[in-house]
């Protein structure tokens, strides 16, 4: 009966001066589809698929059309359809990413079945802890207080003698008696005495 | 030194390009799964009710709209439990049910070869069983339709097609006959049936007029039901005494056993076939209303078991039964109107049915009254006592049709709802009851027709209020506060707890994204709506503006003000009268109102001065006389002062008008508006329109190259762009144009052509770019145009200039904008390729301006996306990436390429959200400059928040803050314990 319904369709276009055809899908998809609309030329001909995914297209003329799924929840490809007589058996439909010529009644399947909106966020990762530049700050700052003395001890004692004088001369001020303000200042008055007394000596 | 030399401007493009570089270093969306509902919200609605069936397998209303959707409603409360959105330009005009679980809905549907017949099958589940087209029916007609012997029939045009019931398999044809050169519609169809149940024949109606005849016939054939081989035929008389094919309507009995319909001669009779007989006959009503005073009188379409329900133009109902003998009518029951609106309604019980009338009284409280009738048409009873059904939307006072679900209990009474859609829209579900106070539930349908939008940021008491003390203070004394308040808040009980939450959210926050959405709708409702929330905080219903008037139309909105002291001006317009109404946008409370006898041609605000707080406002009227809100000395005087300046102009279909001010001759009027000039539209043509806000802010004049050049922006406020969708005469090719058009000096910027092209188009304008989007006729490919608009500029852009000239003075009319004067803009574009038809485009504002700017486009499938602007840069380079130059790379320019690629998924802002046919798509800027409020509506509603740059100046969500503190904490600890250890180590260096 389908079949006399077409041919009925096709005798009807034909007297009437106009080829109709009937197209014919169904969308192979898990899930619901309740949101879908089939188009064809960004809506001038629409389709509402059925319960099983079919859809049908009842009266589309000649000529060349770009089918689409609307469907907001999986991507389906784009089918290019062409209607006509020259055509072999009235309607050509290919499927626009891979070229795949599709039999009537077309059987669509979906590029992606389930699409992903959003951003995977990266959980909690001892890597990215370590790798904070904050952290990489206080790493270093640790180790060098702690491999700085082992060095001094190392070294050679008139080296280091003489290292001390040199820092005793610049009037150098460690880390520590930054934190202690007497002790600062204190050692901010010795080091005015001892220039004091190297002009003195100078003179 | 050199990016210094452009000045200002420069110094935003650095800013814009460090967000360049923000926006390259990560993708576009950023969304994350758990985000997902609390920085948005969607609203999926139905429309206007237009149908309403309760099947009784489900506990579940089945609503279909005049918009082309269907949907079943949760019947306790009122939410959806399915939704089937039927292709654009598809219309519901009947829908029936076919026993207890199946129903079919029939209609019109648009496709590109013209108006065809639909009818679909559907579960009451919402599932689609078949579908069907028919040939083209008549002049705005639904297709008649008539159910039995597990087969659905449908008249449509001249063609009456039996559908196997389960399969939609056609059965057979039958086309009614036709003289040559004449006109038939097929108007109604009636199965006659037999003791058993099923059809004994198919009866159909066919209106013909003849060629080159005025009178028509009326022609009934009765055809066999399972062959459709026709059984005989019948010309009736009164053919003539029949309203237009268009309005004619016909009832059938419920125990289809006659089918009636009412004359449009004098004096009024109705026309009564018993299905079988050969005559028509006219019955006068003369029995039922004495007088024709009551006319007219309208038969309503309820179906009624051997009776008919009339209305009269009083409000007089009366319901009439016709004797299984003759057709001599009796009247059964009437009910005279009362004060308020009244709705009548039926619905079937068993063998007998249920008559109802419900009337809504001013302050919204509806009562109902209910008559059973026999299966023979007579009354069982008389009317039932007045049962209250609490209060329903205030709008239900103005107008009001309802759907009455009549079910039976087990000690023989019946018990009722009622699925009210009132004038406003609102569909809501009552109940009778003595302590009823409410609705069951609501749901503001008016919401499908959003005309336009405003966002009102909700005010911040500590702003508004306390100003003593800053918002933004130190850190400290907020979080104390904070964890204050919450200590305050666990001693409330949950009551007190419920009631300050409230209070909160109706406050705003210091991020300003909570905002009031003012949404005007088609049927006459102001809709304010919390925009973190997607609450509806109040709704504005406004009322006929004379008593018998067309419900108005909600003309345009505007904020005055700003904070807690907001005011939300309204202006609602008929043809002959318009109010303008003020309203605190917070509450919906109306502060004032004005109400005049005049038709209103447009209206606008005056620009902001620091006279008055208030901006005063003027009306146009159709005499083209100006009027003042407020009507003030102050407020002409500002006028007055304006007058020189101000112009607007109208669009219709076919022109643009520009009109300009001129002081007032008779002292009555402020001011009187005179046409300047006129545009002319392509004739057939449909077009679109753009505007940037005024509001909106501009960072920069210029844009900075990659080689440190810079290109001066085309800005310029008055810029309207049109877009418009020609259909030439047969044959020829249909093209879209773009038109560019300064709205004061009626100048034709720019303009362009795009031939083999179509609809549907959606245009977009930003400060200086414009985007459309069109479809090629030949390829049925969409696509996107960009252009930007350029100027040259003069101005010395050296560093002694900029020094000697100092800051520019633009109190000073040789530095402002000249519309008369100033040279049209340089105009660059490109196209791309765009993987599916558009339906609106938008633009992200933000509160400077400084960010990047995001373009939304809203697709046809329901996607809501969001571009990074750059790629409808028209200077995109055609080259490939591998040989971009070090400028264009510096630039941010990304190669071209025709095509913009399917849709990326990590690019859909409504996620997994649908916004059904999306018309427009409006922003609004927070008080964060990375942040925009966007808000799609169509069908569906969508608000979302965009950050184009991600929220750099907020810390993001997935920041580690336990990393920080721990890292903070170690180091303090490391520093304390370093310290220690020194000071030891140097004691016993000291020792030594």
């Amino acid at each position: 009966a389908g079949m006399a319904a077409r041919c009925l369709c096709l005798l009807l276009g034909l007297l009437g001066g106009l080829q109709a055809e009937r197209l014919e899908g169904v969308l192979h998809a898990e899930g619901s589809l309740m949101g879908i609309t089939v188009v064809l030329n960004s809506g001038a001909y629409s389709a509402v698929p059925r319960q099983d995914g079919s859809f049908v297209f009842h009266e589309v003329p000649e000529g060349n059309f770009l089918m689409e799924v609307y469907d907001t929840q999986r991507a389906w490809p784009m089918v290019r359809v062409e209607v006509g007589k020259t055509v072999p058996n009235g309607v050509t439909a290919v499927q626009m990413h891979n070229r795949q010529k599709l039999q009537m009644p077309m059987q669509i399947k979906p590029v992606l079945a389930k699409q992903d909106f959003f951003e995977k966020r990266q959980g909690f990762q001892w890597s990215s802890l370590l790798m904070n530049p904050m952290m990489i700050m206080m790493l270093i700052t640790g180790g060098i207080m702690f491999i700085m003395p082992k060095m001094m001890a190392n070294m050679d004692p008139e080296e280091l003698k003489k290292m001390q004088e040199m820092q005793a001369a610049q009037g150098s001020l460690s880390f520590s008696d930054l934190l202690n303000p007497e002790k600062l200042k204190e050692k901010q008055a010795q080091a005015q005495l001892e220039a004091k007394k190297s002009k003195k000596a100078k003179q | 030194a050199r990016v210094r030399m452009a000045g200002r401007g420069a110094w935003g493009s650095r800013l814009s390009g460090v967000c360049v570089l923000l926006v390259c270093a990560w993708p576009a969306s950023c969304l994350y799964e758990d985000q997902a509902g609390k920085v948005d919200w969607s609203r999926a609605n139905v429309g206007r009710a237009a149908f309403a069936l309760f099947p009784s397998a489900q506990r579940e209303a089945v609503v279909a709209s005049a918009d082309g959707v269907v949907a079943g409603l949760d019947i306790q409360t009122g939410v959806t439990s399915w939704r089937r959105v039927l292709p654009d330009g598809e219309a519901v005009g009947r829908m029936i049910s076919v026993g207890d679980d199946l129903l079919v809905t029939l209609g019109t549907a648009r496709t590109a070869s013209g108006t065809v017949g639909s009818v679909r099958m559907w579960s009451v589940g919402g599932a689609l069983l078949w579908d069907a087209m028919l040939p083209e029916v008549g002049a705005g007609r639904s297709p008649a339709v008539a159910v039995g012997e597990g087969a659905i029939f449908v008249g449509s045009g001249t063609t009456v097609v039996a559908f196997h019931a389960a399969t939609g398999e056609e059965l057979w044809r039958w086309h009614a006959p036709t003289d040559k050169g004449g006109n038939a519609v097929i108007v109604q169809l009636a199965a006659k049936r037999t003791e058993a149940g099923g059809i004994a024949s198919l009866h159909t109606y066919v209106i013909q007029e003849r060629a080159g005849s005025t009178s028509r016939v009326l022609l009934t054939a009765s055809l066999a039901p399972t062959d459709g081989k026709q059984l005989d035929k019948h010309e009736l008389r009164h053919g003539d005494a029949l309203a237009p094919t268009a309005e004619v309507q016909f009832v059938l009995t419920s125990d289809a056993t006659k089918v009636m319909t009412l004359s449009v001669q004098s004096p009024t009779t109705i026309l009564v076939h018993t299905l079988g007989s050969s005559k028509l006959e006219a019955v006068s009503l003369s029995t039922v209303w004495p007088s024709e005073a009551a006319s007219p009188i309208v038969l309503l379409a309820n179906s009624l078991p051997s009776a008919a329900a009339l209305r009269a133009a009083d409000g007089t109902l009366a319901l009439i039964s016709f004797t299984r003998a003759g057709t001599v009518p009796t009247l059964v029951r009437s009910f005279s109107p009362q004060a308020g609106a009244q709705a009548f309604s039926s619905a079937s019980l068993a063998e007998s049915a249920i008559a109802a009338v419900a009337t809504a009284d001013s302050s919204g409280q509806v009562t109902l009254m209910t008559l059973k009738l026999r299966a023979d048409g007579s009354a069982d009873g008389e009317w039932s006592a007045t049962q209250p059904c609490g209060i329903a939307t205030s709008d239900v006072a103005h107008g009001f049709e309802f759907w009455l679900n009549a079910y039976a209990r087990k000690d023989g009474s019946y018990g009722s709802r009622l699925l009210i859609s009132s004038v406003g829209d609102a569909l809501q579900l009552m109940r009778p009851s003595t302590d009823a106070a409410q609705p069951v539930w609501v749901r503001e349908e008016s919401l499908a027709s959003v005309t336009a939008a405003t966002m009102v940021p909700l005010p911040a008491v500590p702003i508004d209020v306390d100003e003593g003390r800053p918002f933004f203070g130190l850190a400290l004394p907020s979080i104390i506060e904070g964890i204050q308040e919450k200590v305050a808040m666990l001693r409330l009980s949950a009551e007190e707890a419920a009631t300050k939450k409230k209070i909160q959210t109706m406050l705003g926050d210091a991020y300003g994204t909570r905002q009031v959405v003012l949404a005007t709708t088609a049927a006459s409702k102001l809709i304010a709506i919390h925009s973190a929330t997607g609450e509806i905080l109040w709704t504005y219903f406004v009322a006929p503006l004379a008593l018998g008037a067309p419900p108005p139309t909600i003309r345009a909105t505007f904020v005055d003000g700003s904070g807690a002291k907001a005011t939300l001006i309204m202006l609602a317009a008929d043809d002959a009268r318009y109010a303008v109404l003020t309203l605190n946008p917070f509450s919906g409370a109306v502060l004032a109102r004005r109400d005049e006898a005049k038709s209103l041609l447009h209206a606008a605000q005056l620009p902001h001065t620091h006279i008055s707080s208030h901006r005063v406002l003027y009306l146009v009227d159709s005499q083209l006389q100006v009027a003042v809100h407020p009507d003030t000395p102050a407020a002409r005087n500002e006028l007055a002062a304006n007058l020189q300046t101000t112009y607007f102009h109208l669009v219709s279909p076919t022109e643009v008008q520009g009109f300009g001010l001129l002081s007032a001759t008779d002292g009555v009027a402020a001011a009187r508006a005179t046409e300047r000039w006129a545009i002319a539209l392509p004739p057939g043509s449909r077009s679109k329109l753009s505007y940037f806000p005024h509001s909106a802010a501009v960072h920069s004049p210029t844009r900075t190259k990659g080689d440190r050049t810079v290109l001066h922006k085309y800005i310029n406020r008055n810029l309207v762009a049109i877009a418009s969708e020609v259909d030439t005469a047969p044959g020829g090719e249909p093209y879209v144009q773009v038109m560019l058009l300064d709205s004061v000096a009626g100048r034709v910027l720019y303009t362009t052509r795009h031939s083999a092209s179509t609809g549907p188009i959606s245009i977009l304008l930003g400060e200086n770019t414009i985007l459309y989007s069109y479809t090629s006729s030949t390829t049925a490919q969409p696509t996107l145009t960009s252009a930007e608009l350029f100027v040259n500029s003069s101005a010395a852009d050296d560093p002694l200039s900029l020094l000697l000239a100092g800051p520019m003075d633009t109190s000073l009319r040789k530095n402002q904008f000249d519309a008369f004067a100033a040279a049209p803009p340089k105009v660059q574009s490109q196209s791309y390729a765009y993987a599916t038809a558009v339906s609106a485009l938008g633009i992200t504002l933000t509160h400077k301006g400084i960010t990047p700017r995001q373009i939304l486009v809203g697709t046809a499938a329901g996607h809501l996306l969001a571009y990074d602007a750059r790629l409808f840069d028209p200077r995109r380079p055609f080259v490939h990436p591998s040989k971009m130059t070090a400028q264009d790379k510096e630039e941010g320019l990304v190669p071209y390429n025709p095509s913009l690629g399917g849709i990326n998924s990590l690019q859909v802002i409504s996620h997994r959200n649908t916004v059904a046919r999306p018309r427009t798509i409006v922003t609004a800027p927070t008080m964060l400059e990375s942040t925009s409020l966007v808000f799609a509506f169509g069908l569906d509603l969508f608000l979302t928040r965009a950050t184009p740059a991600r929220t750099f100046d907020m810390l993001g969500e997935d920041f580690n803050k336990v990393g920080l503190f721990g890292a903070t904490t170690a180091m303090a600890i490391a520093t304390v314990v370093s310290g220690w250890y020194v000071s030891r180590k140097e004691l016993a260096a000291a020792w030594a």
